[in-house]
């Protein structure tokens, strides 16, 4: 199985300090962990210079030098596929006839990773890359309550992005979280017990993935 | 008057007074603007006015016996900007915007209390905002130059994501993630 990650989701982890369930869950589900070289870049290359989150990208580093996490380049078909991608995303929703850009390359590369590698899940912590799979509905109701104005959606790239949009599932670092605790791959790191699983959920939360605490409590109720 | 001019005009006028609510406002309304045309001179306009709003909020600075030449050099450089704008010498405006950046910061080093700077935490706040209403975090954090990092942290100690967009919960996706790999997950 091939699981794709964007950068939001692999800064939660790290900030979390959970980066080593990766491995463990890896090894358990006996999956593949993919990202692009624009996600390398925002998750390590970049921030090993700011002193702040150094630490955060030398842990990453760290995965990826151990092989836990691969680098995959583009292929010209992917790099199509994001440049179109983005077009379609970024012209979709309208103010006063003006187009709002929604997106940004490094979300765009993760998405046509999937593509590309025909990949079963991606891992995306932020909410609108998400939502914009998922129900781009929910993203044009956002907007016009957020901006109080009428968003005009335009409906033929709306229908071009559904039919871009593959079946994989999309999962945030706190579903990694509950399938690591599932095969006992929080061991090692943390206790792998209840308490721990809600600890680091929350603390998940708390790093910004972008889950309520609704969902956190419902999920807690059946484990 | 194009909107950077306008924005200026604005800024400039609630500066001089101070009109600490107008510079906070300024600043919203500028973010709105460059949120929905991309555009990073609106983007530096409402960094600068949520900034000094910023500072001009904070006693140990307006306080401080080097604020009130800070405050004019901020000033001249706001008038000058301004000016710029309305000529539409964009390349202008923008270095002058840098000068007024360069003002703040100095301002923060010299008179400041935190390690982080007063236009940094504009930068995250204002690209939470922006996230808000619905760009990615990339762009919202690409839009005021922020970092991704920064603003999640930020973003986690917020309610955003408590606004329900999805119906599908965290036992949900675990059963979809199943479905497409029943043999190994399960």
């Amino acid at each position: 199985m091939r699981i794709v990650f964007d950068a939001s989701s692999l800064i939660s982890v790290s900030q979390t300090c959970l980066v080593r369930i990766l491995p463990a869950l890896k090894e358990a589900v006996n999956a593949e962990f993919v990202i692009g070289p624009v996600v390398f870049n925002e998750i390590v290359s970049r921030p090993l210079n700011i002193k702040r989150f150094q630490l955060n990208a030398v842990r990453l580093d760290t995965l990826v030098k151990q092989g836990h996490l691969t680098v995959q380049e583009l292929d010209s078909e992917a790099t199509a596929f994001s440049q179109k991608m983005g077009e379609l995303a970024n012209n979709l929703f309208f103010i006063k006839n003006k187009p709002i850009r929604i997106m940004q390359q490094g979300e765009l590369e993760a998405l046509a990773l999937v593509k590309q590698l025909n990949a079963e899940a991606i891992v995306v912590d932020e909410r609108t890359a998400r939502t914009l799979v998922e129900k781009p509905s929910a993203l044009n109701s956002l907007m016009g309550r957020k901006y109080r104005k009428n968003i005009k959606e335009n409906m033929e790239n709306s229908r071009e992005l559904k039919k871009m949009f593959f079946d994989c599932a999309v999962l945030r670092s706190v579903e990694l979280i509950a399938l690591a605790f599932e095969k006992n791959a929080l061991a090692g790191q943390i206790e792998n017990n209840k308490r721990a699983l809600e600890a680091a959920l929350y603390a998940a939360k708390f790093s910004g993935c972008a889950v309520s605490f609704a969902e956190i409590q419902n999920f807690l109720r059946g484990v | 008057m194009n909107q950077e001019a306008k924005f200026l005009e604005e800024l400039k006028k609630a500066f001089a007074k101070p009109e600490i609510v107008a510079l906070k406002k300024i600043g919203n309304n500028a973010l709105h603007s460059a949120a929905l045309e991309n555009n990073r001179l609106l983007a530096k306009i409402a960094l600068i006015s949520y900034s000094l709003y910023k500072l001009s909020t904070k006693e140990h600075i307006v306080r401080n016996r080097n604020w009130n030449s800070a405050r004019k050099a901020i000033f001249k450089n706001l008038e000058n900007a301004f000016r710029q704008a309305r000529e539409k010498k964009f390349l202008q405006v923008e270095k002058q915007l840098q000068l007024i950046i360069d003002n703040v910061v100095q301002t923060d080093r010299d008179m400041g209390y935190f390690l982080t700077n007063t236009f940094d935490k504009a930068k995250i706040k204002l690209a939470s905002t922006a996230y808000a209403f619905g760009l990615s975090l990339g762009q919202a954090a690409e839009l005021t130059g922020t970092t991704k990092e920064q603003l999640l942290e930020y973003i986690g100690n917020t309610v955003i994501h408590e606004e329900k967009l999805s119906e599908i919960g965290i036992k949900k996706r675990l059963e979809l993630l199943r479905k497409k790999n029943r043999a190994v997950i399960e």
